[in-house]
């Protein structure tokens, strides 16, 4: 079992098939593409992140208010 | 240019990457000037042009997205891309699961190795092959990058993430093992 797979090319390939696949226009274009999904899955974390905050936020809010409530019935109850 | 695709760094090249920097259209004569020497060194590590073409896009967009993070010290930016190329190309291959592939002109092996009759070339061709495909990795880019590339031993060192000195004793072992067969054109 050989570590590579070694093949001989009995003749050198054209420029041609080199200025075939080289296009500034079609990199560009795709790294532009690459730029705005980058930003827009950037942008999610963003807003997930965000949402995530506000949730925990606004839970312990609750919990905080009910505990606060839980807490004064005793002490009324014990007025009366 | 040579045969093998080498050229130069570009005279300004810095200035280049500053301003490709500062804006990715300014990219343009640095992917133009390197595109041809990267396509030749992927598409010897793939014998494949649609898939040479990818792995060559994926590089410069790499390229481009850390170029922020280049620096400048003495190494041309070719080397760099070269440092990007075979680290995607090894993706490539790993993800595959497959053997990695080197294929290679015959008229630099010619240039390689001075075969002593004619009629036995083909037969030493066979026997070189052989003897590269049972090289360790970096015994193989070393003699590829020094030989076909053309790179000098800084500029290896930087490709393969290697000391200078550890490229110049692999180089020197791996055309020992070749010494061992063949009589080579090329001295270390």
């Amino acid at each position: 079992m050989t570590k590579h797979d070694v093949r001989i090319r009995r003749g050198s390939f054209s420029k041609g098939q080199i200025e075939r696949h080289r296009d500034f226009k079609k990199f560009t274009g795709l790294y532009e593409k690459q730029q705005k999904k980058s930003f827009l899955s950037k942008l999610w974390v963003v807003v997930v992140a965000v949402v995530f905050v506000v949730a925990v936020a606004i839970i312990g809010y609750i919990k905080i208010s009910e505990k606060r409530i839980n807490n004064e019935k005793p002490a009324i109850e014990q007025q009366k | 240019m040579t045969d093998s695709g080498f050229i130069g760094p570009l005279p300004n090249e810095e200035q280049l990457i500053n301003a490709a920097r500062k804006d990715y259209r300014e990219f343009e004569p640095l992917y133009d000037h390197y595109y041809e020497q990267i396509y030749r060194f992927v598409y010897r590590r793939t014998d494949d042009h649609d898939l040479a073409a990818d792995l060559v896009s994926q590089t410069f967009m790499k390229a481009l997205n850390s170029l922020k993070g280049f620096q400048y010290r003495g190494v041309p930016f070719g080397a760099w891309l070269h440092r990007i190329a075979s680290n995607e190309i090894k993706k490539h291959f790993r993800s595959k699961g497959t053997k990695q592939v080197f294929s290679i002109e015959q008229q630099q092996i010619v240039d390689l190795i001075d075969f002593q009759d004619e009629e036995s070339t083909d037969e030493e061709i066979n026997q070189l092959v052989k003897l590269l495909a049972d090289l360790e990795e970096t015994e193989l880019a070393v003699i590829e990058l020094r030989f076909f590339e053309e790179k000098n031993f800084k500029e290896i060192a930087y490709i393969l993430d290697m000391k200078e000195s550890a490229v110049k004793m692999r180089t020197y072992r791996t055309l020992e093992k070749l010494r061992g067969f063949f009589k080579l054109k090329v001295n270390d």
